[in-house]
């Protein structure tokens, strides 16, 4: 009796495997083929003994599922080719041979995670960041935003990309630059003789300027190089929406 | 030679348990802002050795019970899978300091090293089932069998992270929260058969199971498989006051450190509002680490039972509280970066500056136990048995 109770409970356990993997999402789809190839390099330079993607790795560094989404793959390519650069003060990862080649399967992979994959819009609950704070990347108050005003969407879409590694958006967030709660409001009264949008856009375009009191002069300053005009008002767009109290 | 080839593999389990020490030191020292081997020795190295020698140190112990309690005399068959377990120990030892280890998480042993680890394992198989025909050997050997596919599992070629992700509940989980504390309540119960070991392996069973493959949350009765562990665990403790009773402080040890990942941690990932927030963070380090430290400290509790030692000992205490620290300060840990990170969106290299003061209570917590164990081990070996 007793063996066949433990017997019994065997079997259910392997009902159960069966079933969870039989149904679980992703099972037996096929991936483009630059994919697995940027898979199989994930795991050859041992990425996942750091990072996660869907919770599964190691948890020294962040999680990359949606990483591409909010970081863009020029931000990907400059870090992977020198991580260094990006956070000098926080957490190094190690500088690997890699080949542009590589790199690019790479990002196909993290492409595929942000956006392609069967479970790619069910997690994590929040996409996870890097640096900063805010919940700006929810996905739902980007779908908001487009629908009410896509400038500001497409601004808010180049801020997590270019702007968020330094600036937050709290109140009271120091990362390295001021954070931008209420700047709509503190632009218009800088004393400059512009207006709020000017004076943002200028900052963006010749950061050193005007600087605030108590920051170093280490904005980059190749923005008008890197960014469209566009996309400069599409940040400032954005900006602007960050007025006091809200 | 049965019984000296068993006490000789419990000492190796306690000495690789050393040098997991010793890993799991420099993977919390990697956690601290300033590291001066970031690039030299990094992350990956490290982590990867601690996860190896964890598994090698349990396989290795429960081997080593099991030959004590189930092989007598002498045997040809024996004293080879004895050499060759000794020789791929050494070999994965060699393989990790030359940095051959593969990159995927908690499964970085290279293929090879996988192969001979499986050959090894039928080796000690064919051995268990000519043993002694004594009672819950089965469960043992189902045990054995649960291990074997799992590492079978890992050698599949895996092209996409989604289909790896579905099979780490049977590669990993698998062994974890079901063959290990499966095997350790053999254990527990041939150290003393008062137990109802077939009431409590079936339980067992089941609930590694549910714990196994909670991170899919796969099944649409995931909130379910969440209720149904919470009276589980109290079943569980109703089976296990039993051994309280005794006075056996490292077995009591064990099932409270079992309690807690498989009970506690196990209950709330399998909660799928709690589970998506908390996969990913120390809670999942810690849950399989304290799953390992259950099965440990019952080796641990044979050993003591072995050598005629003393089980409440200094080294108990020291090893017991440096368990707790470091996984109080891992839990605290865990919890804060699910809450920071998933819920209010906060940057994770924000979260980690916030939790610094956890990782070194985890460090303190790690330099207590890891003394605990190097004590512990130089005991074992100036005993001669």
């Amino acid at each position: 009796m007793n063996r066949l109770l433990f017997g019994l409970s065997l079997f259910i356990s392997f009902v159960l495997f069966v079933y969870v993997i039989g149904n679980s999402q992703g099972a037996m789809g096929s991936l483009p083929q630059e994919v697995a190839v940027g898979y199989q390099l994930w795991r050859e330079y041992g990425c996942e003994s750091c990072h996660t993607l869907y919770g599964q790795g190691g948890n020294y560094a962040p999680d990359l599922t949606h990483i591409y989404t909010l970081r863009g793959e020029d931000y990907l390519r400059e870090f992977m080719v020198n991580p260094a650069a990006r956070h000098p003060n926080q957490r190094l990862m190690p500088r690997f041979t890699i080949t542009q080649e590589e790199i690019g399967s790479i990002i196909a992979m993290l492409r595929w995670t942000s956006n392609d994959s069967p479970i790619a819009e069910s997690w994590p609950p929040n996409p996870i960041q890097v640096l900063g704070s805010g919940g700006f990347a929810s996905s739902q108050s980007s779908a908001q935003d487009a629908i009410n005003n896509p400038l500001v969407a497409e601004g808010r879409q180049i801020y997590s990309q270019r702007c968020a590694s330094c600036h937050a958006i709290d109140e009271g967030v120091i990362l390295v630059g001021p954070s931008f709660y209420g700047l709509a409001n503190r632009a218009a009264e800088r004393g400059t003789g512009q207006s709020a949008e000017d004076y943002i856009r200028d900052s963006i375009l010749y950061p050193s300027d005007y600087l605030v009191e108590g920051y170093g002069d280490l904005m980059q300053k190749n923005f008008a190089e890197v960014l469209s005009s566009d996309e400069i008002n599409a940040i400032t767009a954005y900006l602007m929406t960050f007025t006091e109290g809200e | 030679m049965a019984k000296r080839i068993a006490y000789q593999m419990l000492v190796q389990a306690s000495l690789l348990l050393l040098f997991y020490a010793a890993a799991s030191l420099f993977t919390g020292v990697k956690f601290l802002p300033t590291d001066a081997l970031a690039t030299s020795l990094p992350f990956m190295q490290v982590s990867a050795l601690k996860h190896i020698l964890l598994d090698a140190a349990l396989l290795t112990g429960l081997l080593g019970a099991a030959v004590y309690f189930l092989v007598v005399g002498d045997s040809p068959l024996l004293i080879w899978a004895y050499r060759l377990w000794t020789v791929f120990l050494l070999a994965t030892g060699v393989a990790g300091v030359l940095g051959y280890f593969e990159g995927r998480h908690m499964l970085e042993l290279p293929y090879y090293l996988d192969i001979a680890q499986l050959v090894v394992l039928v080796l000690w198989l064919l051995i268990f089932v000519q043993g002694k025909a004594n009672m819950a050997r089965e469960i043992f050997l189902a045990a054995l069998l649960i291990i074997g596919v799992s590492y079978s599992f890992s050698l599949i070629p895996i092209q996409s992270p989604l289909y790896d992700r579905i099979l780490r509940v049977l590669m990993v989980n698998g062994r974890y929260f079901l063959a290990y504390p499966l095997a350790a309540v053999v254990i527990a119960y041939w150290m003393k058969p008062d137990i109802q070991v077939y009431q409590v392996a079936s339980a067992m069973v089941i609930l590694g199971s549910m714990v196994s493959i909670a991170p899919l949350t796969a099944t649409g009765a995931v909130w379910a498989t969440g209720i149904i562990i919470a009276p589980l665990i109290f079943l569980f403790a109703l089976f296990i006051t039993r051994m309280t009773i005794s006075g056996d402080y490292w077995g009591n040890l064990s099932l409270v450190l079992m309690m807690l990942s498989l009970g506690v941690l196990g209950a709330a990932f399998a909660v799928p509002a709690l589970g998506m927030h908390m996969l990913g963070t120390q809670l999942t380090e810690v849950q399989y680490d304290l799953a390992g430290w259950a099965v440990m400290s019952l080796l641990f509790s044979l050993i003591c039972q072995l050598s005629e030692d003393n089980h409440q000992g200094f080294r108990f205490w020291l090893i017991a509280a440096g368990l707790v620290t470091s996984a109080a300060a891992l839990i605290i840990a865990g919890v804060a970066q699910s809450f920071m990170e998933r819920v209010l969106s906060i940057g994770y290299l924000d979260t980690q500056n916030t939790i610094l003061s956890l990782y070194i209570i985890w460090i303190i917590g790690i330099l207590l136990w890891g003394f605990g164990i190097l004590l512990q081990s130089f005991r074992l070996l100036r005993r001669d048995i």
